[in-house]
């Protein structure tokens, strides 16, 4: 358990075994988000009410919920590195975090050419979609942490930093997710829940699964294909780079 | 010791009167160009007053708060403050004083606003317990963006992306307070909720600015 634990520590050991999982996690993408996407927008059958209009939904859903669990995901990595002090945490912290932000806009252009159809409206100022749209700037505010504080505090202050900062703004999640029943919104409340059985046939809401299973795994093997990369650029002229990719050192 | 930070405090805030004023003298500003750009035929200015206040107040807190820890920074004061105290007590007491330095403005020209936009005299205690409930939530978000980009050049810009979308829920129920009082509705549930940020904004960003302070300051 606890070799299992130290292992996370070393970056050569990271580097060499991520190589693997994130083609795994690749490939896992390309299958679920194909079948889902394909599934759901030719062959699901059309909704009584929003006819063709609710296929959107196979993309809106996920993103949106990866929206948000990304940013979660970014502050736990962020608290793990506060208290454990594990050196890969905040470079895949770093790593997802475009992911993120590229979900928020998903989820939000998505949801604008729903809501034409259905509300009349590309926009409104609603709490779900404006708590929405400040996500957006706080991925944007951690990517400027990431990016600039380097320059006043060092490396590994300004991780620390920006870990502090994703926990202080992991506070607007559950205003996101709770909005749609502490406030009255044109936004619908969640269809698809863990502990009931889903308001609509498995037709619809198998292709769902299996978009937001494919969601997941992009996550995964982006984070990773990243990390990798930026894990590189932070430790170029340590000993293991050398011995890991030769070429790589040498060249320059 | 406390009583020395206090002191300190106390005495750069009486000899420097430019920094009480400068931040204010941008509010009032603020304030008073906005319903030049309006056309006051088609928009009642009573219920202008508070949203615009509110956002005044945001934004000159926000610019006012750029150099909070720079000058203690600056003198090495913050480095000694570190060593001896433990730099919690000192974020406290700054916090503190600065909130009265931001509040004690903003008692005066609540009643300009109300004056200008042609507002209730009666809805002013209520409008001055959100105003001063809504201020020291912005001093307390602002100081901790302040902490953040100590040493940076060009904090502001950082400062306002980092903040802002934190306090979002702050002007929101800000607003719907003023909106309740002077529409003459119930008003406690939403400063209820303001009064509920703002504590757990007063009760945990001041451990979490000490230890931003802590790791720019290695």
């Amino acid at each position: 358990m606890w070799q299992w634990f130290h292992k996370w520590g070393s970056a050569k050991w990271f580097y060499q075994a991520s190589a693997a999982w994130s083609r795994v996690f690749g490939y896992f993408a390309l299958l679920f988000l194909t079948l889902g996407l394909v599934w759901g927008f030719v062959f699901a059958p059309a909704d009584y009410q929003m006819n063709h209009n609710y296929r959107i939904m196979y993309l809106h859903v996920p993103s949106a919920m990866l929206a948000q669990i990304t940013y979660l995901l970014i502050a736990i990595l962020g608290l793990v590195n506060l208290v454990w002090k594990i050196k890969i945490t905040p470079i895949l912290a770093r790593a997802v975090l475009p992911f993120g932000a590229s979900c928020v806009l998903l989820a939000l252009l998505s949801g604008a050419f729903w809501g034409r159809p259905t509300w009349g409206t590309y926009w409104i100022w609603d709490a779900r979609l404006t708590s929405t749209l400040f996500l957006f700037f706080l991925y944007m505010g951690l990517w400027a942490c990431y990016s600039l504080l380097p320059a006043s505090m060092g490396r590994n202050s300004a991780y620390k930093a920006a870990a502090i900062v994703a926990i202080v703004g992991s506070v607007n999640i559950p205003i996101i997710k709770f909005s749609v029943e502490w406030w009255n919104t044109l936004h619908q409340p969640a269809s698809i829940r863990l502990t009931q059985r889903p308001a609509m046939p498995a037709s619809m809401y198998l292709p769902l699964f299996a978009s937001i299973i494919g969601f997941y795994c992009l996550m995964v093997y982006l984070m990773l294909k990243r990390a990798r990369l930026l894990l590189l650029e932070d430790e170029l002229h340590k000993a293991w780079v050398k011995e890991v990719e030769p070429k790589l050192v040498g060249g320059s | 010791m406390i009583n020395a930070m206090l002191r300190r405090e106390w005495l750069l805030l009486w000899r420097r009167p430019q920094d009480m004023l400068q931040p204010i003298t941008l509010l009032l500003l603020l304030i008073l160009v906005f319903p030049m750009a309006l056309d006051l035929t088609q928009f009642s200015l009573p219920s202008l007053g508070w949203p615009v206040l509110l956002n005044a107040v945001l934004l000159s807190l926000l610019l006012g708060m750029e150099q909070l820890f720079a000058e203690d920074q600056r003198t090495g004061y913050l480095d000694q403050v570190r060593m001896s105290y433990g730099l919690y007590a000192y974020v406290l007491i700054k916090l503190v004083c600065h909130w009265l330095r931001v509040w004690l403005p903003l008692v005066v020209v609540l009643p300009l606003v109300i004056f200008f936009y042609q507002m209730p005299l009666s809805a002013l205690p209520v409008l001055l317990l959100a105003l001063s409930l809504a201020s020291a939530a912005v001093v307390v978000f602002a100081a901790f963006a302040a902490a953040l980009t100590l040493g940076l050049a060009r904090a502001g810009m950082l400062m306002a992306l980092l903040v802002l979308p934190l306090l979002v829920p702050v002007l929101v129920f800000a607003a719907a307070t003023g909106q309740a009082v002077l529409m003459v509705e119930p008003w406690q549930g939403a400063i209820l909720w303001l009064a509920a940020i703002t504590c757990l904004a007063w009760s945990l960003l001041p451990w979490a600015i000490s230890s931003v302070l802590e790791l720019a300051n290695h």
